[in-house]
């Protein structure tokens, strides 16, 4: 079979990091680019977190990173170090790494990605829409070069990062979450409902950490990732995860078609990704929105990729 | 028993007529007053339904006439394809000889909230225009209401826009207001109220319990016209009458009015991600099998 072509844009990030690792163990994708977006932390330290992550996997050499957009389109950046630490991704000791970025920005590596490429690429974002966004503003005849657009974000009920109706996500860029949503191409939702939903447990975590160096590395992130999760009595989920998952094996989620806008102006909405559940809704269904995640099937894959490194 | 003294804010409309009757019916109430507002039909013609309802169904109290638009932009095109030309899909009621009270709707709330001794409810059905006005003309007005009990909002989907439900959207800088006023409130959301089906096989079984000839023949009509469709304002009314035919949980809620695509949705704070202290009991559950009891009732009271 062959493997699905895909370019990930992030910002890590621990879940971020635990996507990557999936991607890269997977033999149902093949990754041609990392790109780096500031979300989770500035860009540097993305992209710093991003090299230490294909690092830790041995597979430094093996996909080139680029460094993306370090502000969103309308507004200067605001992080938040509560989840992620002071580095944006606290936790793991990782050396410094030796390998650097290519000497391209993240739109113009994903433009010669998907020019060179002789199928079509799937984008799988999974931080802020900043660069998927201004990628899609400046080669709007690439549009159908790109089979979809799996993403994690959005917030179809609730909201998060304290927004009732905003994913942190789109929240940091709705502007340009409003291209990628309104671009024409098929849109799959990891919305933040369904994301809190493909959560792991302490002995999964403990699985992970006696199973090899990468599932050490894992456990790390998540002792850290978890302490969020326990002072704000949420469940350990590994929201990016989930959007690397769909693309390996679909049917773990379950989902709907629905058309989704995102509000740009509201005072209170701002960051929504309206979506219309209506059944008598006429809008265009340009989304397929994830509801729900069979859970334990998603941490079995996560186990999986894990051990693929141990070969 | 000391009766509760309650004021309906309606737009009469199919299901207000449910919800006035089952108010009427319920001797528990002391109706102190109808108000009306635009919103099924112009002001006009709802203002014309609460009189003749009032008389069909032998409700003497105020009848007073309300605002005739949302605060903030023209009255909208009524929604004719729900509640047909005259509010009430074309029905022709006998005709009420009452006049309307001399004092606006706003100036009826405050008075009888006046000599209610804090003990007033407001159950409004319609968009919440006329008690924003109340608030905003008599701001001693919040400390003077016991609770207000509203059909409106919804915690998930919408019937306008995608989540914004049709009484908010058509006056979100009222509910903005309602919603801020510190008021206990309760809200009857979409969602929920949704939920509270009484076929329409069933209520014509049900109607041949009523005596009353041209009441009979008058919910027969509506229940036709409207088809198995939920009368969501008769929710409000039945909460307030039996408080435990719904689950509640305290939230904040918010009412966005800025932008077009979500105009009018009631934000349910239902993860608590703001830190913001709840200002409404939220209704997240209903009874519909004791809806279904209130309803066969209320048609043996007539």
């Amino acid at each position: 079979m062959n493997r699905i072509p895909v370019m990930i844009d992030c910002d890590p990030g621990h879940d971020d990091a635990i996507a990557l690792i999936m991607a890269l163990a997977s033999d149902k994708l093949d990754v041609r680019c990392i790109t780096t977006v500031a979300g989770n932390n500035t860009l540097e330290n993305t992209t710093k977190n991003c090299l230490k992550v294909l690092t830790v996997l041995g597979k430094e050499h093996d996909v080139p990173v680029a460094m993306g957009l370090d502000h969103p389109m309308f507004k200067p950046l605001r992080i938040s170090k509560s989840v992620h630490g002071e580095s944006g991704m606290d936790g793991p000791v990782v050396p410094d790494p030796v390998v650097k970025p290519v000497d391209m920005n993240a739109v113009q590596l994903m433009e010669k990605v998907v020019r060179e490429s002789e199928e079509r690429v799937t984008i799988v974002p999974i931080g802020p829409l900043t660069n998927v966004g201004t990628f899609l503003l400046a080669n709007p005849d690439l549009k159908p070069k790109i089979e979809r657009i799996c993403l994690m974000g959005g917030s179809s009920l609730i909201g998060n990062s304290g927004s009732a109706t905003a994913e942190f996500n789109i929240f940091q860029d709705a502007e340009a979450a409003n291209v990628v949503f309104s671009s024409g191409i098929p849109i799959v939702m990891h919305d933040i409902e369904s994301t809190r939903k493909a959560f792991v447990e302490e002995k999964d975590i403990e699985e992970l950490r006696g199973m090899n160096h990468v599932g050490k590395f894992v456990a790390e992130l998540m002792d850290f990732f978890t302490l969020y999760s326990k002072q704000h009595n949420l469940t350990f989920s590994i929201h990016d995860a989930c959007a690397v998952s769909w693309l390996i094996d679909p049917s773990i989620f379950i989902s709907t078609f629905a058309n989704v806008t995102v509000d740009i102006v509201g005072e209170k909405t701002y960051g929504c990704t309206v979506t219309d559940f209506r059944a008598n809704s006429t809008l265009p269904k340009n989304t397929e929105v994830v509801l729900n995640v069979h859970r334990e099937r998603f941490v079995q894959l996560l186990k999986d990729c894990v051990k693929q490194y141990s070969k | 028993m000391e009766k509760r003294p309650i004021i309906i804010d309606t737009d009469p409309g199919c299901d207000d007529f449910f919800a006035i009757m089952m108010a009427a019916a319920y001797e528990g109430f002391d109706i102190r007053a109808i108000t009306t507002v635009a919103g099924n039909a112009v002001v006009d013609v709802t203002t014309r339904n609460a009189l003749d309802i009032a008389k069909l169904l032998g409700i003497k109290t105020r009848i007073a006439k309300g605002a005739g638009s949302a605060m903030m932009h023209p009255f909208d095109e009524p929604a004719a394809f729900v509640h047909g030309l005259n509010g009430i899909g074309q029905v022709v009621l006998p005709r009420s000889e009452q006049k309307v009270d001399e004092m606006k709707a706003w100036d009826v709330i405050y008075d009888e909230a006046c000599k209610a001794d804090g003990q007033l409810e407001l159950i409004p059905v319609g968009p919440l225009t006329n008690v924003a006005i109340a608030l905003l003309k008599y701001p001693d007005l919040k400390d003077k209401i016991k609770r207000i009990t509203i059909m409106g909002g919804s915690t998930t989907i919408g019937n306008c826009l995608p989540y914004s439900e049709a009484n908010i959207f058509h006056d979100p800088y009222a509910a903005h207001l309602v919603f801020t006023s510190g008021i206990p409130l309760v809200m009857a959301g979409l969602d929920i109220t949704l939920t509270a089906l009484v076929p329409t096989d069933d209520i014509m079984k049900m109607s041949e319990d009523i005596k009353n000839k041209a009441v009979r023949d008058t919910v027969v009509q509506l229940a036709k016209i409207r088809g198995n469709e939920p009368f969501h304002d008769v929710v409000a009314v039945a909460s307030v009458i039996k408080e435990d035919i719904a689950e509640y949980k305290d939230y904040n809620v918010e009412i966005e009015y800025k932008s077009p695509l979500t105009y009018g949705r009631t934000i349910v704070d239902t993860t608590f991600t703001t830190g913001k202290a709840p200002n409404c009991r939220v209704m997240t559950g209903y009874n519909v099998e004791a809806h279904k009891t209130m309803f066969a009732d209320m048609m043996r009271k007539y």
